[in-house]
C-alpha cells in the first residue's frame, strides 16, 4: 500500500504524521517506533513549508516475512539544500530553528537518504523490526 | 448524402445533446456579448426562456450582478485570452448566493479571440461549510488552552492534541496574560495529551518557559511519555534548563514544595 500526501499547511502536516501512525500501527510497530517515526515526518515536513512552500509526503509498506518496515518520502521543489554536510550538524540553522531538525530526524529512524539539488529534494526515511 | 457526413452530423447532434444536458448552467457569447449559447441548466439559473435571450447582449437581459464590465468573467477571459476563474457573491432576496464562474474566450481556427464562454458552479454550500468550519477552528483553538488556577498563585495548562504554530501562540499568550492577571509565581504546563513533540513545538514551550520566566514565574513542565522524552533525547533537544516532571501529581506535589506548603492527612 502506497499513499501520498500533498503538503500544503500544518494541518497536512498533522494528517500525514497521523497516517504514518496508523500505517505503522497497522503493520505491528510500537509506539515508541510510531512516535520517532511522527515527529521524523514531523521535523522533515515542517522544513519543506518553511523552506519549499509546499511538497509531499509518500508512505509505503515494507514487508517480507522475517521484518516489518516502512518507508517515507519527502519531496518538495524547493530551493535545495545548499551544502548537505552542514545542513545535517546539530545545531546549525538558516532560519531561526533549533537546528537540530535534520540531524535529529536522521537519529530517529533506521535508514536515513537525502539527496537535494536546486529545485528538488528528497528525503527517505526507513524503520525496519525484525518480526517476531 | 454519404456515411461519412452522416455519421459527422450524428456526432453533433450527440455534442449538442450533452451540452443541453448539462446540469450546470453554460452560456456562450461573442464579442459584442451577443448570447450565441445557452443551455436550459442556464435558462433556468437566469430564470429566462431561450427565446427571450438568444441573440440578445447579456448583459442586457440576464441582469446578473456580476455584470459590472470590470467583473465580467468572460470579459476577463477575452482580454487575457486564458481560462479565467472567479469566485462571485450575489446578494439574492433572501440570502448571499455564491457562485464561482469559469471562463473560457471562444477562438476561431486561425487563433483568433472571437468570443467567450462560462460556466456557473453554485457553491453556496461550500462557502458556508468552509465558514463553519472556521468557527470550529477558532472555537476549538479558544477550548483547547484553559488556563486553571489550582491554589494561589499555582495556575495549570493541559495541553491536548497536536500544538501547530498558531495553537503555540495562543498557548504563550494565554499563559502569559493568565501569570500577570493572577500573579502567578508558579505554572505547570502539562503535556500528557500531547501526542508528538518536535523541535518546532519544544521551541515553542521553551519561548513559553522563558517569556513566563520574565514576568517572574516558574514553569513546570509535566507529563511527559516515555515514547515522547526518548524522541526529544534523540533529537538532541536540551531541556535541562527547565524542571520537568513525568506525571501531573509529581508536577503539582513539586510546586507545593517550591511554594512551601504540603499536603497532610487529616482525620476523617
Amino acid at each position: 500500500m502506497n499513499k501520498k500526501i500533498p503538503i500544503k499547511t500544518e494541518s497536512d502536516l498533522l494528517f500525514a504524521r497521523q497516517t504514518a501512525k496508523e500505517t505503522m500501527k497497522e503493520l505491528g510497530f510500537g509506539s515508541a517506533d510510531q512516535t520517532r517515526m511522527a515527529t521524523a515526518i514531523s521535523e522533515l515536513a515542517r522544513n519543506v513549508l518553511k523552506y519549499a512552500g509546499e511538497g509531499s509526503c509518500s508512505i509505503c509498506e515494507e514487508q517480507d516475512e522475517r521484518e516489518m518496515g516502512i518507508k517515507v518520502v519527502v519531496e518538495d521543489n524547493g530551493p535545495g539544500i545548499g551544502d548537505i554536510e552542514q545542513a545535517m550538524e546539530d545545531g546549525f540553522t538558516t532560519r531561526n530553528g533549533l537546528g537540530a531538525g535534520l540531524p535529529g530526524a536522521r537519529r530517529l529512524v533506521n535508514n536515513f537518504d537525502i539527496a537535494s539539488e536546486p529545485g528538488y529534494t528528497k528525503i527517505t526515511l526507513e524503520i525496519k523490526r525484525a518480526r517476531k | 448524402m454519404n456515411t461519412a457526413n452522416k455519421s459527422n452530423i450524428e456526432v453533433r447532434d450527440l455534442e449538442h445533446a450533452l451540452l443541453e444536458s448539462i446540469p450546470i448552467p453554460v452560456i456562450a457569447v461573442d464579442k459584442d456579448f451577443k448570447i450565441l449559447f445557452i443551455n436550459p441548466a442556464g435558462c433556468e439559473w437566469h430564470k429566462k426562456e431561450l427565446k427571450e435571450v438568444i441573440g440578445k447582449k447579456c448583459y442586457e437581459v440576464l441582469e446578473a450582478k456580476c455584470c459590472s464590465v470590470s467583473k465580467c468573467g468572460i470579459k476577463r477571459a477575452m482580454d487575457s485570452g486564458k481560462k479565467y476563474a472567479g469566485h462571485y457573491e450575489i446578494p439574492c432576496q433572501r440570502e448571499t448566493i455564491n457562485v464561482e464562474i469559469t471562463a473560457v474566450p471562444l477562438k476561431d481556427e486561425d487563433g483568433n479571440i472571437v468570443g467567450g464562454l462560462e460556466y456557473i458552479t453554485d457553491i453556496t454550500n461550500r462557502v458556508k461549510l468552509e465558514n463553519d468550519l472556521r468557527v470550529q477552528t477558532r472555537t476549538i483553538l479558544e477550548l483547547a488552552t484553559p488556563v486553571i488556577k489550582i491554589w494561589d498563585g499555582v495556575l495549570l495548562l493541559p495541553l491536548v492534541g497536536a500544538i501547530d504554530t498558531a495553537r503555540a501562540q495562543q498557548i504563550i499568550e494565554n499563559l502569559l496574560n493568565s501569570i500577570v492577571e493572577n500573579e502567578a509565581e508558579l505554572a505547570i504546563l502539562d503535556l500528557t495529551g500531547v501526542p508528538v513533540v518536535d523541535t518546532a513545538v519544544a521551541r515553542h514551550i521553551i519561548k513559553a518557559v522563558n517569556a513566563a520566566k520574565m514576568l517572574g514565574a516558574k514553569t513546570i513542565l509535566t507529563g511527559f511519555s516515555p515514547e515522547v522524552s526518548q524522541t526529544l533525547v534523540t533529537l538532541g533537544i536540551d531541556l535541562s534548563n527547565i524542571t520537568t516532571c513525568g506525571s501531573l501529581k509529581t508536577g503539582i506535589s513539586k510546586a507545593f514544595g517550591i511554594m512551601g506548603k504540603k499536603v497532610v492527612s487529616c482525620e476523617r
